[in-house]
């Protein structure tokens, strides 16, 4: 009896707390976000992933960034000019640009953080794609910067808001390290504290230059399970979850106190075919074709991914520069398919060997695997999977030897819609994850960033999709959606293009 | 008693020793954790640097030799992937973990060990049954389900309790009930067959002839004679609870240990590997000495 009294009074006290809890919760202008992954770094110049920018993108700016339709715009510069040889760029700063600290932004600023950014103590590991072509960076007053570059980039604008970010030069002061641990920075919130592996809490930074989020603070609380997620939104205890699971999906859009988010990303699943082969299976293009036309991505899209995705074309997404080829991509056509495996001599005996991911890094990943395996086999090309763990694959992938495959599955999100940062290094010959060895097409892409006039470029971009359509180095099947939840009491639009949730404008009512 | 504890201690140095050994070549064998922590920008370059930062270009005798000559002065090194002193990660996660164990395990024996005594005391009556039913039920439900079903009702339909997290008391009931209920049905069960051979035996019949009452005889005689195969399950239950409750923690977003090794072998972390599994080892291994001395107490044929 005492045993069933004092279970009692425990729930009834939980019941208290759960009701204490939720008032505290409503009266103070908190938004509770939780996600899946913590990120490695609070340090800007050391971001090595795309899970880091949950932080990064309400803490940091560039010179240029994304507005929240994923547009260019101009954050802490206000325009540039270019010289005719696209190697000097002139930058106007924006004038009423605080640090979090209070200290006035002035073009030092912009020099200082270029000095950070490719200072070999820090060690950036995205150096490569901005700050380490940049040559030299001068202050020519104090609101104007010039950037000599080493060769023309026509992709720096676009990469500023992810690869390059402006730090004060207060952080000389303090140190790299003490930097890391307290960083000062100038987007909408500013830093307050970090639990690794548990949580991060961003204040609203009242004196930004021009955004003013809705509430007073965030709090993005690392939640690993996706169902404990949802659950949170559920019960309110998150605001904003990112990553719903797919299987949740209807149930979360069922559920008249939250709101379900679905936006197009830039996280492109394609299969990535062994094209340096030593026995030559793929180097016939009538081979490559067929596989492009083998696989029904409606149906795995409708049946496995659930709707969740949209069907690329030259393995690109709409919106991509250069996608709008004209071209339809390949239609789901088995006896084309067929077709083509005859014209090439195709020996129907063979085993090829697909090599997937397990699941929990990308959605559906191993079913994924199976379904594109079956679709395959249907047209006679006898296909076996083999699974590996995200870490495992990612070295195989690395490793890049080509007879150890023959169809590599790959994700691979883009963060803006500049195709040059996947393209050097997911189809060019010596790219780290290429398995491609076509001179053609490393010529279209090592000549893309050389233009200056952006139509010219488009147009070079367009005949590059257009070569990637019809010569198939890879195989195109969708980008994944990107699921959201919030309450229905929180105001918030996702933006398009990016993995991760641009919190500059989110409030509570 | 003092010779053995000294012997046990050292027994207890010399398997952790080799447990830091199994784990630090096995974590070895996943691969390269360079792969995972760099951008795919990086250049082999770049790759060498890193591996150079993190020890990781030394030859595997020589790097453990590093680790064990730190962590003997409590340096676990540093995190590959959050750039923070292991120690700290640990000493903010462990306190997480005890206290579910804890918790966890004083449930199952508020509720295990009457039920399992008076199942035994009251054989084949409805409450033995119901006792069976309720062991049964709990050995056979897998935790991660249960846990996902006590969020799903207290938490998401009734709205009584959080669903995650360690802000709250009230959060610690769910997880505890989750991670209590498999204890207490195998402690159930375990302390009414125990009791069941206790209560049979010839000393409990004479002392229910001499006339003694049958409350000290169940209560002091036959529980503690019973307790010996109980303590030691419960002794080892305990050593898994702190080893981290991997599900439970993750179900719950419990901020434990289990949790961060489970991530930190993903991500090919080995300092954090290491720590982890240095730590738990070492207060597994203790708990299991704690149980032996005990032993002498409750039965005091057993001398050491």
């Amino acid at each position: 009896m005492s045993l069933w009294s004092g279970t009692a009074s425990v729930f009834a006290a939980g019941m208290v707390m759960a009701v204490w809890s939720g008032a505290a919760l409503a009266q103070g202008k908190t938004a509770t976000v939780a996600v899946g992954a913590d990120i490695s770094t609070t340090d800007p110049h050391k971001i090595s992933g795309g899970n880091e920018y949950i932080f990064f993108t309400q803490v940091f700016e560039g010179l240029y960034g994304h507005d929240l339709k994923g547009q260019l715009e101009p954050h802490l510069a206000t325009g540039y000019t270019v010289s005719s040889d696209g190697l000097t760029y002139t930058f106007k700063l924006r004038s009423n640009v605080k640090w979090h600290n209070g200290d006035p932004f002035v073009a030092e600023d912009v020099v200082y953080s270029w000095k950070r950014a490719t200072d070999p103590e820090i060690k950036n590991p995205r150096l490569a794609i901005l700050a380490g072509n940049i040559k030299e960076a001068k202050a020519i007053d104090s609101s104007t910067v010039e950037l000599v570059l080493k060769k023309p980039d026509a992709s720096m604008l676009e990469n500023m808001g992810e690869y390059w970010y402006i730090v004060p030069s207060h952080a000389a002061k303090v140190g790299h390290e003490e930097f890391a641990k307290n960083p000062v920075g100038s987007g909408p919130y500013r830093f307050v504290e970090r639990k690794v592996k548990d949580s991060f809490t961003l204040d609203a930074f009242k004196d930004h230059w021009g955004r003013k989020p809705g509430v007073d603070r965030l709090l993005v609380r690392i939640i690993n399970d996706a169902q404990t997620r949802v659950a949170m939104l559920k019960t309110g205890e998150a605001d904003l979850v990112v990553d719903v699971p797919l299987q949740s999906a209807k149930e979360v859009e069922k559920d008249p106190n939250v709101k379900l988010h679905v936006v197009p990303s830039l996280q492109n699943i394609f299969l990535t075919i062994s094209n340096r082969k030593s026995d030559g299976t793929w180097k016939d293009v009538r081979v490559r074709q067929a596989v492009a036309h083998a696989i029904d991505r409606k149906t795995i899209i409708d049946k496995v991914m659930l709707g969740y995705a949209k069907q690329t074309t030259a393995n690109c997404q709409v919106g991509v520069l250069g996608c709008d080829t004209g071209k339809p991509g390949y239609a789901y056509d088995p006896n084309k398919a067929k077709a083509l495996l005859k014209e090439a001599g195709w020996d129907p005996s063979k085993t090829i060997k697909l090599v997937g991911i397990a699941p929990g890094r990308t959605p559906q990943s191993k079913e994924v695997a199976e379904a594109i395996a079956f679709f395959l086999n249907q047209v006679g090309m006898k296909t076996q999977v083999e699974i590996m763990e995200y870490g495992a694959w990612l070295r195989f992938a690395y490793a890049r030897e080509a007879d150890k495959a023959d169809l590599i599955f790959f994700t691979w999100t883009d963060y803006n819609n500049d195709p040059m940062g996947r393209l050097p290094r997911s189809m060019r010959t010596d790219g780290a994850l290429s398995w491609n060895s076509h001179p053609e097409l490393d010529a279209l892409i090592d000549a893309a960033n050389g233009f200056t006039d952006p139509q010219a470029r488009l147009a070079h971009l367009r005949k590059t999709w257009t070569w990637i359509n019809d010569n198939v180095p890879q195989v195109g099947l969708w980008t994944v959606d990107m699921l959201y939840g919030t309450r229905k009491n929180v105001e918030w639009t996702p933006a398009p293009g990016v993995s991760w949730p641009v919190l500059w404008k989110l409030a509570k009512k | 008693m003092g010779r053995f504890i000294l012997r046990r201690l050292l027994q207890t140095a010399v398997t952790a020793l080799f447990v830091t050994m199994i784990v630090f070549a096995l974590a070895r064998l996943t691969g390269d954790p360079t792969v995972m922590l760099l951008p795919t920008e990086a250049t082999q370059a770049d790759r060498d640097f890193l591996k150079n930062q993190l020890g990781l270009d030394k030859s595997v005798p020589e790097q453990y030799f590093t680790f064990i000559s730190k962590a003997l002065s409590g340096d676990f090194g540093t995190s590959f992937r959050y750039r923070v002193p292991v120690r700290d990660l640990i000493a903010t996660r462990l306190p997480a973990t005890i206290e579910l164990a804890v918790l966890s395990m004083v449930l199952a024996t508020v509720i295990a060990l009457p039920l399992g005594i008076v199942s035994a005391l009251r054989r084949g009556s409805m409450i033995d049954r119901l006792a069976r039913w309720f062991a049964t039920l709990g050995l056979a439900t897998p935790t991660f389900w249960l846990g996902l079903m006590l969020i799903l009702f207290f938490a998401v339909t009734l709205n009584w309790l959080p669903a995650a997290g360690r802000e709250h008391w009230s959060s610690r009931i769910l997880p505890v009930i989750a991670l209590g209920w498999f204890s207490a049905a195998a402690i159930a069960r375990l302390t009414r067959s125990s009791m069941l051979d206790a209560m049979q035996s010839d000393f409990v019949r004479f002392e229910r002839l001499s006339g003694l009452p049958e409350f000290v005889i169940v209560l002091k005689h036959a529980l503690k004679n019973a307790a010996i195969p109980i303590v030691t399950y419960m002794a080892l239950q305990f050593g898994v609870l702190l080893s981290g409750a991997v599900v439970t923690e993750r179900v719950f977003a419990w901020p434990g240990i289990g949790s961060l090794v489970v991530d930190a072998i993903l991500e090919r972390d080995f300092p954090v590997v290491q720590a982890a599994v240095l730590v738990t080892a070492i207060l597994f291994l203790l708990i299991n000495l704690a149980t032996d001395l005990f032993y002498s107490w409750l039965d005091p044929r057993i001398r050491y």
